[in-house]
């Protein structure tokens, strides 16, 4: 079983998407605070974190950093509501796995299986 | 004309920037409305699975007519967004297409809207001018144009390459004789350093663009 954080601070939004995947097998869990997620990654392992690129008091870049201390194999998916090209284009120049707001489940779905089947985003 | 240069531009560019993040806060409104209507039909879909169809036929009815019409606001909202950052620098390079496409898109937003087909040239045609009043250019004439038609009929909205760079052509536009452009179309073609031609008799406005009109 995959299991997934997420991480957005639109706690209706984040809870819907857990529990969506939730109901299509996969282990899922979610936060709406960067200290909740960092708090959760060090007393469970995760395959996947599907991260908001904009958090409050951290971006989503300052949070994975962050993670990769206490869980140096995660891979990380990020999330926009922003849809700026210029961010998009950047994040995906640099390796990352990015997706815009609104997002299908199922692109969710095949995106975390292609970022688990390519080990992207496991690097530091 | 640049931005932090002009305090009238710059009060432009604080209320695209606005505008932006407004459109990027309804955005995420909208995702979390999209998901709690698919988590509602994933549920529907296991009941139907568990007990029978029911009600719940009706059920993913509604379902399918909140998600129909989440996905016309992302519409609206990302056109927003791009109207939006059309004012981040005075000048910049713009490819045609895109601002004869959103306007055209943008038009359906109009007060007595006509129908728009839009026919975009082939890859892209970048010109140096201004996005911001491009785009109120292609607006004011829109609306000029509409003026002409009745409910039913249409006009054609196509862009092309030209020698001197790019051009953006109204057509069909009925109801033209004895009509001139409006004022604020000829100053705005004055300000863009471009040309714009009425030819009355063959219902159409044409746009034309410099590669560099900056320069």
């Amino acid at each position: 079983m995959t299991r997934v954080l997420l991480v957005d601070d639109e706690k209706e939004f984040v809870s819907a998407l857990a529990e969506r995947l939730a109901l299509r097998g996969y282990a899922a869990d979610w936060s709406v605070t960067a200290e909740d997620a960092l708090a959760k990654v060090k007393a469970k392992e995760y395959d996947v974190c599907l991260l908001d690129m904009r958090m409050p008091r951290l971006s989503g870049l300052e949070l994975k950093q962050e993670i990769k201390k206490t869980a140096p194999c995660m891979r990380f998916i990020f999330l926009t509501g922003h849809g700026s090209e210029q961010w998009f284009e950047e994040a995906s120049s640099e390796g990352e796995f990015c997706l815009i707001k609104p997002v299908r489940v199922e692109q969710i779905m095949e995106t975390i299986a292609e970022v688990i089947k390519e080990g992207k985003g496991g690097a530091a | 004309m640049s931005a932090g240069s002009n305090p009238g531009w710059d009060s432009l560019a604080f209320c695209g920037r606005m505008n932006a993040h407004i459109s990027h806060k309804i955005r995420n409104i909208l995702a979390t409305v999209s998901e709690t209507a698919g988590l509602l039909d994933d549920l529907v879909e296991m009941a139907e699975e568990q007990d029978g169809a029911g009600n719940c036929g009706r059920l993913r009815e509604l379902s399918g007519r909140i998600v129909e019409q989440i996905d016309r606001g992302q519409k609206v909202v990302q056109r927003m967004n791009q109207f939006a950052h059309s004012v981040d620098t005075a000048w910049a390079e713009v490819d045609i297409n895109d601002a004869a496409g959103l306007m055209a898109s943008l038009s359906s937003n109009m007060p007595y809207p006509r129908a728009v087909d839009y026919r975009p040239a082939d890859g892209t045609i970048t010109v140096n001018t201004s996005p911001f009043l491009l785009e109120q250019l292609l607006y004011v004439l829109l609306r000029f144009a509409f003026d002409g038609l009745t409910p039913e009929q249409g006009l054609t909205l196509a862009t092309r390459s030209t020698d001197r760079g790019g051009a953006v052509e109204f057509s069909g536009v009925a109801g033209l004789s004895g009509r001139r452009l409006p004022d604020e179309a000829l100053k705005l073609a004055g300000a863009l350093d471009l040309d714009l031609e009425l030819r009355a008799d063959q219902g159409i406005i044409l746009v034309e663009l410099d590669h560099n009109l900056a320069d």
